[in-house]
């Protein structure tokens, strides 16, 4: 027989034993072809005699036709095969890895446009680098080891450009960047249904918007980040700032903003006690804590400012009474006491431990009740674990016993549910309030409506769907009781604050958006598209958001085995947040792009009711555009001797090889038993780990591919014991002390 | 130069090319003080002299081929055939060596984790193909097993380069760009070696 028919007919019977056996792999492939050639050779059947064919054009069409069946098999397995052999998604991974091994290179690759950053360049050999992103040239700082960081505000160094130009050694290099823009995103409210009106605070649009019962609404412009805003005296509201130190009292009606007290950088929630003798600021700077500030009742004075100090990022305060704070720890995933004890605040060494971080609470307590919202419970604070477990509850504590009263899980199904099990009501409550009679007011972001529930009663009640409004206030965060059978409702997704009568007649919708986001419609309504995706209830009731907290994370556990396979280590939730440019993602690398993992909530979670039809690539925008959090470094300052220190701590212990600068990653996997021997053995063999970048480490713990590690010193300290996630036994106890504090910084 | 110590000359080569890359990675590593590092040094330099070797042999045809074209100096074929089949045995040798010091070091001599993981089975594939390649590429072997069909078996060949980038483009280390131009240097190669059979018919 000629050696090309018996080539084909050999690649022939290779291709369909390959489909038959049905796995899909390359290895396989070889295997049948080699099985294949055993039989040509020994079996006797290269004494097969092909017809002659007439033509060189039919036999090549018998051959392809011969062909024709196994590649057809084998195409309908090209997904498998590629997941199989992991180059599912390559161009993606290989495109971002690209960018970060050229050097000069720079991460993250996203610049916002509405807030500090910090920026990192990897130029090795080089003693001085300049980078400009804004209009202005930033001399960066070298911290050795050819890294170097740049502290960029466009309030100080202009708006960003869309490429970053770094000049080394007299010859400038331009870098593409992402340029996130401002987009007005209008969230919590703090609300007097007295008085009538509710205040509420854009952090990226540096803005605070006043709405009233009669649908009017007042916007002022304030410092660099508000983050809440709570209404305090007569007139007059206090404003806490992410960037700014003091913190600022604005007047309503003249828009004068002056400084209260000086708390701090990283000012978070605001509470007001009830006789208005004290403001409670949350603060996540360098120093985690409480800052309880009680103004002057001459106004002449200046406000006298105590400082508790806490191990965990506080969030959500409220005074029980004018000496007692309850405040919700998220790290710790509880609830935490703060009070006065001989003239001076300390915290109570007992918590109220819930299992998941509270997502939302209710300003204030109303008689003796506090309101939070989370998306799981465990009286022991034990994780619950299961696959992606997400029960949407309202929590009610006894604000003076401090225990938990009642819960009531709120995501059910009802009449209109399409399918057994279906979700369609009561996802992701989001903001809460409290009406004149007592009920509690409640926003659920991922079912968008708006409901109330009574005193006693087991469920909550609808009072009207947004959607059926036909008003653009989508995924509502912050709802507000104006009285007068009026209700204010945020919507940071859609840009917009509605009010609305109590079935849902539509009083006002004010937009929020800017004169450049108009301009800018198709980019920003993209990204707005897929916050509403990020918050909206799968059929399961599971969101983005129920894991992802504000694009974040849940500081908790999954246990992420897919169906019918042995089990893999639960893994702790990963944040969003600044993600762009560091495919593969998730902790095994599984998803080359965060659209990719659409798929998840269309298959895994059976999708979502809403017609969308461009939903994945509108997740993708709105999760690029997430902004990391900035280091406390960045505004509270820094020894640069001590960061040198710990970079070359971190160069020292080989921390660089894996973590790779300036991203901190080089977007590697390796399998788990390779890198934890010891901890490992129980884990899959194919379980792998997806080098994360280390950027706001601080911020997310717990730490390593199971969570094991609750503290960064205690990932360098307790749990290397192969000495193969870096050279720590290396390192001297100064050098360790100096590596943690580097990487907190970060 | 005689003809015998012609034909031996590649074989010859191929012993020091072994030794060289097995130094080298002795040197390299050495100079490291991380357990990890060294692991990775080894692995890294008998990795890459691996496929130095079989890019080599792989363009022997292609090479002969074009040089005979372009400036008609025809090589002998008896010549090309030897280097190819020499270097072809280096890459052998060597991938043996890189993959016995990975898996005693990296894979800490765990097989499940070389069947399991992409770019370890993918190494893993491409050295056995290597190995069987190699092992009929000696007449005594293809006599005594009576391969009629060596021709066939042989090309396997044209399934290494597609693990061995599967296995680099997938593996931690491997800086990207290298691996992309060793690509594109494949696609040539086989296009190098196709395209004048195809013009022979």
């Amino acid at each position: 027989m000629k050696e090309r028919p018996l080539q084909a007919l050999l690649v022939g019977a290779a291709l369909l034993g390959w489909a038959a056996w049905g796995e899909p792999g390359l290895w396989a492939l070889a295997l049948c072809y080699l099985a294949a050639w055993v039989l040509f050779n020994w079996g006797g059947w290269s004494a097969l005699a092909l017809p002659e064919l007439p033509s060189r054009a039919v036999r090549v069409g018998v051959i392809a036709l011969v062909l024709a069946a196994p590649v057809l098999a084998l195409a309908s397995q090209a997904r498998l095969l590629a997941v199989r052999e992991g180059v599912y998604g390559l161009s993606e991974q290989l495109g971002d890895r690209l960018r970060l091994e050229a050097t000069p290179s720079i991460a993250p690759p996203v610049v916002q446009a509405d807030r500090p950053q910090t920026f990192y360049v990897h130029a090795p050999g080089e003693g001085a680098v300049t980078v400009r992103i804004g209009d202005a040239e930033q001399e960066a700082t070298s911290l050795g080891e050819g890294l170097f960081r740049v502290d960029y505000d466009p309030r100080q160094h202009g708006a960003p450009r869309t490429t970053a130009g770094i000049l080394v050694d007299g010859s400038r290099v331009e870098l593409a960047m992402q340029v996130v823009a401002a987009i007005a995103q209008p969230r919590w409210f703090d609300a007097s249904s007295d008085r009538g009106l509710a205040i509420t605070t854009s952090e990226e649009t540096d803005e605070i918007a006043v709405v009233r019962r009669d649908g009017s609404l007042r916007r002022f412009e304030v410092g660099d980040g508000p983050v809440d805003a709570v209404l305090f005296g007569d007139r007059g509201a206090v404003v806490a700032h992410r960037y700014d130190d003091d913190l600022r009292s604005l007047d309503l009606e003249t828009g004068a903003l002056v400084a209260l007290a000086r708390v701090g950088f990283f000012q978070g929630r605001l509470a007001v006690s009830p006789h208005r003798s004290t403001v409670a600021v949350c603060l996540d700077g360098g120093q985690r804590g409480v800052a309880l500030v009680s103004p002057s009742r001459q106004g002449s004075e200046p406000a006298t400012v105590e400082h508790v100090p806490t191990s965990f990022s506080p969030d959500w305060p409220v005074f029980v009474d004018e000496e007692t704070v309850l405040v919700a720890g998220l790290e710790t995933r509880s609830i935490h006491r703060i009070f006065r004890r001989d003239g001076a605040w300390v915290t109570d060494e007992a918590t109220l431990p819930l299992g998941r971080p509270v997502v939302a609470a209710a300003r204030s307590v109303h008689e003796g009740a506090w309101h939070v919202a989370t998306t799981a419970y465990r009286a022991d604070g034990g994780m619950p674990t299961g696959n992606h477990f997400v029960e949407d509850q309202i929590l009610t504590i006894d604000a003076t016993r401090f225990a938990l009263v009642d819960r009531m899980p709120t995501a059910r199904g009802g009449e209109a549910q399409d399918d057994p099990g279906t979700v369609e009501s009561g996802g992701s409550p989001m903001g809460f309030d409290v009406l004149d009679d007592g009920a509690v007011l409640v926003a659920f972001a991922g079912t968008e409506e708006i409901a109330r529930v009574r005193p006693g009663a087991r469920s909550h009640e609808v009072m009207f769907d947004l959607g059926a409004t036909g008003a653009r206030v989508w995924a509502p965060h912050g709802v507000a009781a104006l009285g007068e059978g009026r209700i204010a409702v945020a919507s940071p997704s859609a840009g917009t604050i509605g009010v609305f009568g109590e079935g849902g007649e539509v009083v006002a919708v004010h937009s929020l958006l800017r004169g450049d986001e108009t301009s800018e419609a198709p980019q920003t309504l993209v990204r707005r598209r897929g916050a509403r995706t990020f918050y909206e209830a799968t059929r399961s009731g599971v969101s983005c958001q129920s894991c992802h907290r504000h694009g974040g994370h849940d500081y908790a556990l999954h246990d992420l085995t897919p169906i019918g396979l042995a089990p893999l280590a639960p893994k702790p939730t990963l944040s969003t947040l600044g993600i762009a440019g560091t495919a593969p993602y998730l902790r095994d690398a599984s998803f080359p792009s965060v659209a990719a993992l659409h798929e998840v909530s269309v298959f895994r979670y059976r999708g979502f009711t809403r017609e969308e039809p461009n939903r994945a690539e509108e997740l993708e925008a709105y999760v690029a555009a997430l902004p990391l959090p900035l280091a406390p470094r960045a505004l509270e300052g820094s020894d640069l001797e001590l960061d040198r220190r710990g970079v070359r701590a971190f160069v020292r212990a080989s921390c660089a090889a894996c973590h790779r600068f300036p991203a901190f990653t080089n977007l590697g996997q390796h399998p788990v038993r390779t890198l934890f021997p010891t901890f490992g053995k129980s884990l899959r063999p194919d379980d792998v780990v997806d080098t994360p970048s280390l950027f706001a480490l601080r911020s997310s713990p717990p730490y390593l591919y199971d969570g094991r590690a609750a503290t960064i010193r205690s990932v360098v300290e307790d749990h290397n014991p192969d000495n193969r996630h870096g050279d720590t036994a290396r390192l001297t106890p100064e050098e360790r002390a100096d590596l943690v504090r580097f990487l907190e910084s970060l | 130069m005689t003809r015998a110590f012609a034909v031996r000359l590649p074989q010859l080569a191929g012993v020091l090319a072994v030794a060289v890359a097995m130094g080298l990675a002795g040197i390299l590593a050495s100079r490291q003080s991380y357990d990890l590092l060294r692991e990775l040094e080894l692995s890294r330099v008998t990795g890459w002299g691996a496929v130095a070797a079989f890019l080599s042999s792989f363009a022997a045809s292609p090479i002969a081929r074009v040089s005979a074209r372009v400036s008609r100096v025809r090589l002998d074929p008896a010549k090309v055939g030897a280097w190819r089949r020499g270097l072809g045995l280096t890459a052998a040798a060597i991938a043996t060596v890189h993959a016995a010091l990975s898996f005693a070091s990296y894979a800490h001599w765990d097989w499940d984790v070389v069947a399991g993981v992409p770019f370890l089975r993918g190494g893993a594939c491409a050295l056995v193909l290597l190995g069987i390649l190699a092992l009929t590429s000696f007449r005594p072997v293809i006599r005594s097993a009576r391969i009629r069909q060596w021709k066939l078996l042989h090309r396997l060949v044209y399934l290494v380069p597609i693990f061995v980038l599967q296995h680099l483009l997938l593996s931690p280390f491997a800086p990207r760009l290298w691996v992309l131009l060793l690509a594109a240097l494949f696609v040539v190669l086989v296009a190098g070696r196709l395209v004048p059979a195809r013009r022979r018919v």
